[in-house]
């Protein structure tokens, strides 16, 4: 029986890959299982070849495999770009009426899916449902209850009988798969009871969900991807809960609505990607001068320029690190998981008011579009706390915003405060808020400013450690590639050689980091990381005692798996 | 009853002695007096250049932010502060080259913001450079064999945007700027008022006399009705050996806060904090 397996859907751009996807992933989360789904996708709006990567498993999985057990192939250029990713004993369903590939090989399984379609499902257009009910077969899983449920809610809207049609087309393509090959990666069963807490979910809702539990009120962006899937998030719910939403006209003009925003006394958040984040950082700096609290997302893709925009890539860790001129603190964040996107969230917000300062959410195309199983029994929030936020001050126009005697954080006034006034400055300027040319002054508010880095580390999370106790090898990680990592150093305890996971969401400032492992026993730290000089480990190693004595990096547009880190690992 | 030396400031003053400058400062503050507001209940966001200080020559709370981002960081505040008098001001090169696309979609928008862009058609705070609506052939920092570049008519450009409310103001005439400037801050939705603001400085053309000579008031002229677009898109284009100031343009038209907002509702930032709870969210991805 099986554990793990991996389904590719393949087809041209608008075919529908993703709703099949859906489907298998809904479904199997349903009956007990965890799933993980990440999209392989070109920029183009029809056509090309586009690749919803599915993996089902009985134990915990965030991350995909370079090979699949099944490939569908919804058209002829997905045979011909993904045949080889299907594994010896693997099968690749297509439909050999419509789609005349050269010889068929072994493990190629016809399944006429337009045929099957229109006969069952009374609609050509069923195709996907027909493709379903194949891989279902492979399976041999008893998940049809469950698929019908996904249906019903997909469907019901369009009426009762495309309802039916689609589960009758299910049907026929459970029943198109010769017994001999049915059930052929017969998956191990799994309580039913074990799907009561779980959910699926993509990493943009579960920031754009974090972000509206921790009172987001003000959102602007300018559509790029993969950020937009977070600011549609927001668009979709802003009535409900009381958001202004707004598209920019520029990433410019949306970091300076977000920090006018801010400075009013709401939370407010824009997110980008790397190219528009390039665009914002003059904004960035101004909410550093300012000490207006603002949260900037970035969901990175691989760059330079426009680059690979629909692909992944840990490539603007230095950029967000450094964006801005001049010296001031910031605070970077990365979730891991789906499951820890809110809290990351959460405590973006409260960071940002509590010291006055931007904070960074850094996830990137990977975690964005990836659809995870999260049990909501592990999902951590942390309450609001906007830090020293004042709706009124006594007195009479005495309030100064950068006041010194408070100590670095000064307490910050809401504007509209009765009998006070509320100055804010990109100029250097006096404890009021004024412009000014004193040199005294000057080091003062610099020090105020850059030297909260200090009081910040004491709120910034340790990172965190799976494994040996006695690990030979530590893998070293650090947001979205937190899946691919695990899975890699299981894998090695698995063969016998003690390894572990260090991981870090809490990214800057660096805590002094407290090893919870014996140390003595580790011959090499290695950082694994999706981009090409390995700007975390950079970052690691400048602030840190940890040295690394190898990295793992890819940059082909394509995320971290376990194999790829543990091919790494050799040679 | 406000008094006008409640919106006296302790901060000094950088302009310098004969600037224009003074004569918006001036009438802003009569115009403040005249709406009764105090101090606490307006908010003034302003860019970088010379223009660009006024907040900080009175008593009001102010986000001074940078150059040519006035307008976005405007709406911001705006949009959490609905309930308040929100007022923005910059110079020429601030409002137009700098924050030229943000001037445009500001007036797009139509949230009930003032804009006072003191045209001085010149850099001030740089020292001496062409801005977009310095005159052809100018000799400045820049373009010291003249300027080639066509100037931009702002007004022009936001009858065309459909801007609810299109003004021209003249330093040297503080009670009529004052009065554009409280019907501007009065009209409901996205206000421009150009100023004529003399730089003594740095533009020796387009000097106090210069303007003195040329403007009329649009008051004056009986037949004048500043609801009709397609007369307003002509005297926005006037400039020469006269110049018309005075209401340009202007009509009600949608404002942003109303598609947000219900009637009656207080602004963002003084609501309490009560987000919704994370997992409730969450659980309709089961
Ligand atoms: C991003 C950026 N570019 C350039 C500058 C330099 N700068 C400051 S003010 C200014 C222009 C000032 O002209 P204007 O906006 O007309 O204001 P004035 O001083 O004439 O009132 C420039 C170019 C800056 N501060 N920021
Ligand atoms: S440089 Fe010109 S605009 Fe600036 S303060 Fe002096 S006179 Fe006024
Ligand atoms: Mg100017």
């Amino acid at each position: 029986m099986t554990k793990d397996i991996t389904v590719g859907i393949s087809g041209a751009a608008g075919m529908g890959m993703q709703s099949i996807s859906f489907t298998l992933a809904k479904s199997f989360l349903r009956a007990g299982y965890n799933v993980f789904v990440w999209q392989d996708v070109m920029s183009r709006i029809r056509g090309g070849n586009n690749t919803s990567i599915i993996r089902i498993s009985t134990s915990p999985v965030n991350s995909i495999k370079e090979e699949f057990d099944i490939l569908v192939a919804l058209d002829l250029l997905a045979i011909k770009r993904n045949a080889l990713k299907v594994k010896a004993d693997g099968f690749l369903i297509y439909d050999g009426e419509k789609q005349r590939a050269e010889e068929p090989k072994a493990g190629w399984i016809s399944v006429p899916f337009e045929k099957l379609a229109a006969e069952a499902g009374g609609d050509k257009i069923m195709i996907n449902s027909v493709a379903t009910g194949a891989v279902l077969a492979l399976l041999g899983a008893d998940v049809i209850t469950e698929c019908e449920g996904v249906i019903d809610e997909l469907f019901s809207k369009k009426g009762a009988e495309v309802v039916s049609g689609n589960i009758k087309a299910v049907k026929a393509g459970i029943a198109a798969v010769t017994p001999g090959v049915s059930g052929k990666f017969m998956l191990a069963p799994t309580l039913k009871i074990n799907s009561k807490n779980k959910i699926l979910i993509n990493g943009s809702d579960a920031l754009g969900l974090g972000a509206v539990s921790a009172g987001l009120k003000f959102y602007s962006g300018y559509p790029m991807s993969p950020a937009t899937s977070i600011m549609e998030y927001v668009a979709a719910k802003a009535r409900e809960y009381g958001i202004v939403l707004e598209q920019a006209e520029d990433e410019i003009a949306a970091i300076n609505m977000a920090i006018g925003a801010g400075y009013s006394g709401v939370r407010a958040m824009t997110c980008t990607s790397g190219g528009g984040f390039a665009l914002m950082i003059e904004g960035v700096s101004l909410a550093g001068m300012t000490e207006t609290p603002v949260v900037i997302g970035i969901s990175q893709r691989p760059g330079p320029a426009t680059g690979f925009p629909t692909r992944t890539e840990q490539g603007d860790l230095n950029m967000v690190l450094f964006a801005g001129h001049g010296d001031f603190a910031r605070v970077v964040l990365a979730p891991a998981t789906a499951a820890d996107g809110p809290l990351i969230m959460n405590r973006a917000f409260n960071l940002a008011e509590k010291y006055q300062v931007p904070v960074f959410v850094l996830s990137d195309q990977y975690y964005n579009d990836s659809s995870f199983s999260v049990d909501l029994a592990e999902v951590r929030v942390e309450p609001v706390n906007r830090g020293g936020v004042l709706a009124e001050f006594p007195g009479s126009y005495n309030y100064k915003r950068y006041d010194l005697s408070a100590g670095r954080v000064s307490p910050r006034l809401i504007p509209g405060a009765k009998n006070q006034v509320v100055y804010a400055d990109s100029d250097e300027h006096t404890e009021e808020g004024h412009i000014t040319e004193s040199a005294e002054l000057r080091v003062k508010m610099v020090d105020k400013r850059a030297g909260k880095l200090a009081e910040i580390v004491s709120d910034m999370d340790q990172p965190v450690y799976f494994g040996s106790e006695k690990p030979e090898t530590v893998l070293v990680s650090w947001g979205s590639s937190f899946g691919a990592v695990k899975e890699a150093a299981d894998l090695l305890n698995a063969s016998g050689k003690p390894a572990g996971l260090l991981h870090f969401t809490n990214i800057w400032p660096l805590p002094e980091i407290k090893l919870k492992f014996n140390e003595s026993a580790v011959k090499r730290f290695i950082c694994a990381e999706n981009n090409y000089s390995g700007q975390f480990a950079d970052l690691l190693e400048k602030n840190t005692k940890l040295r690394f004595s190898r990295r793992i990096l890819r940059y082909d547009g394509h995320p971290l798996t376990a194999e790829y880190i543990v091919g790494g690992l050799e040679g | 009853m406000v008094l006008a030396s409640a919106y006296n400031s302790t901060d000094d003053n950088a302009w310098c002695p004969g600037c224009g400058n003074f004569g918006v400062l001036q009438a802003l503050k009569q115009a403040l007096v005249s709406l009764n507001l105090e101090p606490w209940q307006v908010i003034m966001v302003s860019g970088i250049g010379q223009a660009a200080k006024i907040p900080h020559y009175l008593k009001v709370n102010c986000f001074n932010g940078l150059h040519g981002r006035t307008m976005p960081a405007a709406f911001g505040v705006k949009m959490a502060n609905h309930k308040m008098t929100v007022i923005a001001a910059g110079g020429d090169g601030d409002a137009y080259a700098e924050g030229g696309n943000h001037f445009v979609h500001a007036m797009r928008r139509n949230p009930d913001i003032t804009y006072l862009v003191h045209d001085n058609q010149i850099y001030g705070l740089t020292k001496g450079q062409a801005s977009p609506t310095t005159g052809l052939g100018a000799i400045t920092g820049t373009t010291p064999f003249g300027s080639v570049d066509i100037p931009e008519s702002p007004l022009a450009v936001a009858v065309a945007m459909d801007c609810s409310f299109v003004a021209r103001g003249f330093a040297g005439d503080i009670e009529h700027l004052s009065k554009i400037i409280s019907a501007a801050v009065k009209h409901r939705g996205f206000s421009l008022v150009d100023i004529l603001q003399p730089c003594v400085t740095f533009n020796k053309i387009n000097t106090r006399e210069w303007y003195k000579e040329r403007v009329y008031n649009l008051d004056e002229e009986a037949d004048f009705d500043p609801s009709d677009r397609v007369k307003a898109f002509s005297k926005a284009l006037e400039w020469g050996d006269r110049i018309p100031t005075g209401i340009i343009y202007r009509h009600e038209r949608q404002v942003f806060e109303d598609s947000v907002f219900e009637s009656g509702a207080g602004s963002l930032s003084r609501q309490p904090l009560v987000p919704p709870n994370c997992l409730d969210l969450m659980r309709k991805y089961a």
